[in-house]
């Protein structure tokens, strides 16, 4: 029994152990400022490899996913079920030429591609993926997230703006304006969390949660579907993908972009959905912690499952309308997270911490304050019965044979 | 609306997804299997929709109109064909030669040559709706594409033969008019 704790603890700790090794190994000839200075850049490293080693897996898993979501396959030509997918449009993206338009801002428009693909990696700096494996254990480590995420939507402005293209700058207007909308309930969702926690830093929300014995979705469902949804809008995937909108403004900021540049703004995109689903699972599915296996197979269980939830919800939903989301963010999530950050704090001066009966109670809570709110918005007299009118099935057209 | 509505909708999308995976595991070998699909899935069917092509094909639909094929006269075991030119001369494109042979065969004329041009070809199906004995007829072949215009796209006599014994052993296409002939 003790040898198999000893090796689920190895299996564990086999990451942090890694690095250990190598700065004690680095320390017989280096000075310690030198070790220092090494291991933050073999860390560095090691996040730009992972994010840019995930989003070649990623982009071929979504893809599988979604294809089944709409009763298809996915890419299955190239490699053992089309997993080398990934090969072609890789060598697709960098063969292709690189055009810049005439009447483009040279300078902005090619360091646009860059901006941001920045923000997304330092995110990940401060995403504990195991039990200490963060790069960067910051006291104001949601702070900095909220703070880094939001640098993201410059990069699309930046792109927007200098492509001198009409769909390009109405796609900058719309990610702005959504951008402003949707930071404000995503930040007000996660307060009620960093309220029981008392503090901003990734780790010690984790740890939280073990002391509460229950991961924050129990103690705060409302506050995780808002955050979810606005964490969504925040990083402009379907049901929100208005900035990009194919059926409108053809490819929204990246429409003049081509090949390598195109394949950035992608990168960007999918590693920032992939954060979000990182950031939801620390803050509310429990971070790390889990029975049996190791710390980092967690995280990214959990991480994976939020991922393929999003993916679900690209496949369910229609594009919400311009004014529709704009509605959405300020009449319903915003009222909703204040609510949530009310009740919260009541519930918390009243029931005592870290035991079974407060969880219970904030669970209440938040039942009793969803409950009231879809009995408010949407009274008894004011649903309508409508008649639903069944279209029959009709087949498509069998040729003989 | 916007709760129980998105979990309605969410419930259809993940039926869908695992429905995908067990009318793979119905129709097991089929996924990747060779041959034709004789029937496109429909609305209720499990499964996905999609039809891997290069390895099944659904096949052509009666009235589809493919290039053109020559019919044999299954009693007398020569071609419909007479020879009349009707059309030759009735091609907009100018795409049929037709010369009659000097003698008959069988009391009945035959052509000599017969030169299809697909490359000028409009595929509008005059020829098959004039020819006098329905000697003419669309085949059902798909994949006629060459990688040059020329040679490859001009159908001589033989072949048409050989498309027509191979599509209408019984010397009448399409297999809808079959049944017309025979009542």
């Amino acid at each position: 029994m003790e040898s198999i704790q000893g090796i689920l603890e190895f299996v564990d700790q086999i990451f942090v152990n890694m690095s250990f090794w190598l700065s004690s190994q680095l320390a017989n000839f280096l000075p310690e400022w030198g070790v220092t200075l090494v291991m933050m850049f073999a860390t560095v490293l090691v996040l730009i490899f992972f994010g840019l080693g995930s989003i070649i897996w990623i982009n071929v898993f979504e893809r599988k996913v979604i294809g089944r979501f709409q009763d298809r396959y996915g890419p299955n030509r190239f490699g053992p079920w089309g997993l080398l997918q990934c090969v072609a449009d890789m060598v697709k993206l960098l063969t292709k030429e690189d055009i810049t338009p005439t009447q483009a801002d040279r300078l902005v428009y090619n360091l646009a591609v860059i901006v941001p693909i920045v923000p997304t990696f330092l995110i990940l700096a401060v995403l504990p993926f195991g039990r200490g494996m963060v790069a960067a254990d910051l006291s104001i480590g949601f702070l900095y997230i909220v703070a880094v995420g939001s640098l993201g939507t410059i990069g699309i402005f930046m792109a927007s703006w200098s492509s001198r293209n009409k769909y390009a700058m109405l796609s900058g207007l719309r990610t702005v304006a959504q951008m402003i909308s949707y930071e404000i309930p995503m930040v007000l969702s996660v307060v009620g969390v960093l309220l029981l926690v008392g503090s901003l830093s990734m780790v010690s929300i984790v740890e939280a949660q073990s002391q509460w014995r229950l991961p924050f979705v129990v103690l705060q469902p409302l506050a995780f579907v808002l955050y979810f949804t606005a964490a969504i809008a925040e990083v402009n995937r379907s049901p929100f993908d208005l900035p990009e909108g194919e059926s409108e403004i053809v490819a929204g900021y990246h429409i003049e972009y081509g090949g390598i540049k195109f394949a950035m703004f992608l990168l960007a995109e999918y590693i920032n959905a992939f954060s979000i689903c990182g950031i939801a699972t620390t803050v509310f599915l429990g971070g790390w912690q889990g029975p049996i296996l190791p710390s980092w197979a967690w995280f990214f269980i959990k991480a994976y499952f939020l991922y393929v939830v999003l993916i679900w919800l690209r496949g369910t939903l229609p594009r919400l309308r311009v004014d529709q989301l704009m509605n959405f963010a300020w009449k319903t999530l915003v009222p909703l997270a204040l609510a949530n950050l009310m009740i919260t704090a009541l519930v918390a001066k009243l029931v005592p911490h870290n035991s079974l009966v407060g969880a219970m109670a904030f669970l209440a809570a938040n039942v009793v304050m969803i409950v009231g709110i879809a009995l408010v918005k949407y009274p008894r007299w004011k649903r309508e019965k409508r008649e639903v009118v069944l279209v029959p099935r009709t087949a498509t057209p069998q040729a003989k044979s | 609306m916007l709760g129980i509505g998105i979990l309605k909708g969410m419930s259809v999308t993940l039926r869908r997804f695992v429905d995908t995976y067990v009318g793979d595991l119905r129709h097991f070998p089929r996924r990747y299997a060779s041959g034709q699909v004789y029937k496109r899935m429909g609305i209720t069917e499990r499964g996905a929709f999609t039809i891997q092509y290069p390895e099944q094909q659904v096949p052509m639909f009666p009235r589809y109109r493919g290039p053109l094929m020559m019919l044999t006269d299954p009693e007398k075991g020569i071609t419909k064909c007479i020879a009349c030119g009707q059309c030759e001369r009735t091609c907009p494109t100018e795409s049929i030669k037709v010369s009659a042979a000097e003698e008959k065969v069988q009391d009945q004329r035959v052509p000599e040559s017969y030169e299809y041009d697909m490359n000028t070809c409009m595929f509008c199906g005059f020829c098959v709706q004039i020819c006098p004995t329905g000697a003419l007829a669309h085949s059902p072949l798909l994949e006629v594409g060459a990688y040059e215009k020329g040679e490859a796209l001009i159908l001589n006599l033989e072949r048409m033969l050989e498309l027509g014994r191979e599509y209408a052993p019984d010397g009448v296409w399409p297999a809808e008019e079959k049944e017309a002939v025979a009542s």
